[in-house]
């Protein structure tokens, strides 16, 4: 990847006893779209307001380009924030309210309409420059925002849950727009959302954040196939798990025991012990579901795993299935199957066979 | 079928706002065109009024000596506003960046005051400023002054004492249009390139801007009228327009004077009030 554009190391922030931000450290690169993802309450704006300079930490330094920012106050600093809840300013029409960060640098006038047009182009605004915030749709006032921020030409741009506002239909065109936008003008983004699709769908890194930690970082794909904790494999997506101390171990290949009835298989590349008890997670579209054992092609049965089951609950989602399949008193899994033909779904108290490929099984720590 | 509606609703609303127009009509239309009747009479020569036109109470007003005091009731009112303002205002800021519980404690001690006679503490003022009051003894035995300051029955008094009697007038709107400022904007303002004068001039002052108009409004016009505190405090060189009102419809006994007086001064307030809010308009 590029250079590093960003980095903060081991900021902490405390709020009275509450620790908001816990040991951050972070290296984004120049042209990411980095996200960073977690519930509410995590401490992902507060991590935001001391990038952008409006909370000084209690710990630790962050780095733009290489150079230690920590006493340059946000007014200096070229990074600019998309805020929450938008932040505009009430007085101002929507063309000053994109205009101030050019006006308060004292730029010509002829430049800063020059500038403040080609923004308003670039978010879809024409026409509005004359209005209110107040007269604007929440879409309209988000694109107003991200034009305010852009105008500047930040190197970095934090944006604080932009979409967080808007419903489920404007949100997925947004996201296209910023996406599209943010290829263009190769601009550093760092997302924050407590929306997992938008963080999959759009980012290049995500970051997961819990109370204040960050958790794991990693390409979409490696978080959500390969998540490092029950937290994030359950937060990213749905998730089945398996847990218990292994009944056999050995160097790539782990076997746990589930209710005395199923031995569940994973690979694993560091030793394990046995004495430690692991969890095991199974994504429910990585299980098949089957009639029976007959129509079970065995020939490489060491890399599956095989359980029996009846389901118990059938949810039609359209375009899935998804199962409740009871495989022991205690256990029940989630299935989704993809909805090949209406006829041929598995009817409530049906028995039916699940299984999964053992390299599907992955292996989490607490 | 729409129309028979319209009728209903237009009586509902006289209905409601009947009893603030019958008190708008009795204590203020009915008393104020009292004034500007007696203002055209003559005066009898026992102090009574002889209910002939005239429009000399006018033509004398513009002599000097009330023209004076006319100038200076207008200086000392719009000084008071401008001290009321530069000082009101960083405490309604002040008092707005406290927790909730501290907030509404500060503003309870703005409101404090009022819970005591006006008269009585403009009373202590003369004690606080006299030549061995208050200050005079403070700055004597720190050794700050050889002598005593003359400070009481001075025009530097009666603003001292306008400020003190006026300034939660000022302090209470400040304070309710800055609670409404999203703080976050201040620093979307910071984050966008404002350095703190900027952030002030064009976030704060702009927004805040409603309580500012309000405040001003609420201290200048009554300290334009104001009488009590110029008659305490400044003596009798000290003359406010107030004071000669006053003195028309006690002391001399002059009614139609004092009501053409008293117009004159309303006519003042509506056109500073007029070019005040003009001005704001265009600010907007
Ligand atoms: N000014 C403050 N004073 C005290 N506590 C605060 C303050 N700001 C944030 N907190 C606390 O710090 C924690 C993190 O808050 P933060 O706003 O960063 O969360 P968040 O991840 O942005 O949540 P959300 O997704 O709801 O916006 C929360 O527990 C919050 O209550
Ligand atoms: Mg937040």
């Amino acid at each position: 990847m590029g250079q590093i554009d960003l980095e903060v190391r081991n900021l902490k922030k405390y709020f009275g006893s509450v620790c908001a931000v816990n040991d951050v450290s972070l290296q984004i690169c120049n042209g990411e779209f980095f996200s960073i993802l977690g519930p509410s309450g995590c401490g992902k704006t507060t991590l935001l307001r001391i990038i952008a300079g409006l909370l000084p930490p209690d710990k630790g330094s962050v780095y733009l380009r290489g150079r230690c920012i920590d006493s340059v106050p946000a007014y200096r600093r070229d990074i600019n924030t998309v805020f929450q809840n938008y932040a505009l300013f009430p007085h101002m029409t929507v063309f000053d309210n994109i205009a101030f960060g050019l006006s308060v640098k004292k730029l010509q006038k002829k430049e800063i309409r020059e500038k403040v047009l080609s923004a308003i182009d670039l978010v879809e605004l024409e026409g509005l420059e004359n209005r209110k915030p107040k007269q604007l749709s929440g879409g309209q006032q988000q694109r107003v925002a991200l034009a305010r921020a852009l105008v500047n030409q930040p190197s970095v741009l934090l944006l604080d849950e932009p979409l967080g506002a808007l419903d489920v239909k404007l949100r997925q065109l947004m996201q296209d727009e910023l996406k599209k936008l943010q290829k263009k003008l190769r601009t550093t983004f760092i997302y924050v959302t407590h929306d997992q699709e938008e963080a999959i769908s759009m980012s290049d890194r995500i970051a997961i954040m819990k109370d204040g930690r960050i958790e794991q970082v990693g390409t979409p794909i490696e978080i959500y196939s390969r998540p490092k904790t029950k937290f994030i494999a359950g937060f990213i997506g749905d998730a089945n798990f398996f847990e218990g101390k292994p009944a056999f171990v050995n160097d790539s290949t782990i076997c746990l025991r589930i209710d005395n009835q199923y031995a569940i298989k994973a690979f694993s590349r560091n030793q394990l012990d046995i004495s430690t008890k692991v969890i095991i997670m199974v994504r429910p579209e990585k299980i098949r579901i089957l009639p029976s054992f007959q129509t079970l092609d065995l020939k490489d049965n060491n890399e599956i795993n095989i359980v029996n089951g009846q389901i118990e609950d059938v949810l039609y989602l359209g375009n899935m299935i998804e199962y409740i399949v009871r495989i022991s008193s205690k256990t029940r899994v989630i299935v989704f199957e993809q909805n090949y033909s209406d006829q041929s779904i598995y009817k409530k108290g049906a028995r039916i066979v699940a299984f999964w490929k053992a390299k599907d099984s992955v292996l989490l720590s607490e | 079928m729409k129309k028979k509606s319209r009728y209903a609703d237009d009586f509902i609303l006289v209905l409601m706002l009947g009893p603030a127009l019958l008190w708008f009509v009795f204590f203020f239309l009915v008393p104020l065109a009292i004034i500007v009747f007696y203002s055209f009479c003559e005066r009898g020569t026992y102090g009574g009024i002889v209910y002939r036109f005239t429009l000399r109470n006018y033509v004398e007003a513009f002599d000097a000596l009330y023209l004076n005091a006319f100038v200076r009731s207008v200086r000392i009112a719009f000084l008071n506003t401008f001290l009321c303002l530069i000082i009101g205002y960083p405490v309604a800021y002040y008092i707005s960046t406290k927790p909730p519980r501290i907030k509404n404690s500060l503003i309870l001690l703005v409101i404090v005051p009022f819970w005591t006679n006006f008269l009585v503490r403009t009373y202590s003022w003369m004690i606080i400023l006299r030549t061995e009051g208050l200050v005079n003894s403070l700055l004597l035995g720190l050794n700050i002054l050889r002598n005593p300051l003359n400070l009481l029955f001075s025009e530097k008094a009666v603003v001292i004492g306008l400020v003190y009697g006026y300034l939660p007038f000022m302090i209470l709107p400040i304070y309710a249009s800055i609670e409404k400022v999203d703080f976050l904007l201040l620093d979307a303002a910071k984050d966008l390139g404002a350095n703190s004068m900027q952030v002030f001039a064009k976030i704060m002052l702009p927004l805040t801007l409603p309580g500012i108009i309000a405040g001003s409004i609420l201290v200048l016009i009554p300290s334009l009228g104001a009488f009590i505190t110029p008659d305490l405090l400044g003596g009798a060189k000290n003359l406010m327009i107030g004071n000669v009102i006053k003195d028309q419809f006690l002391a001399a006994r002059n009614w139609p004077f004092g009501s053409a007086i008293a117009i004159i001064l309303m006519v003042i307030v509506v056109l500073l009030l007029k070019l005040y809010l003009g001005i704001n308009k265009e600010n907007e």
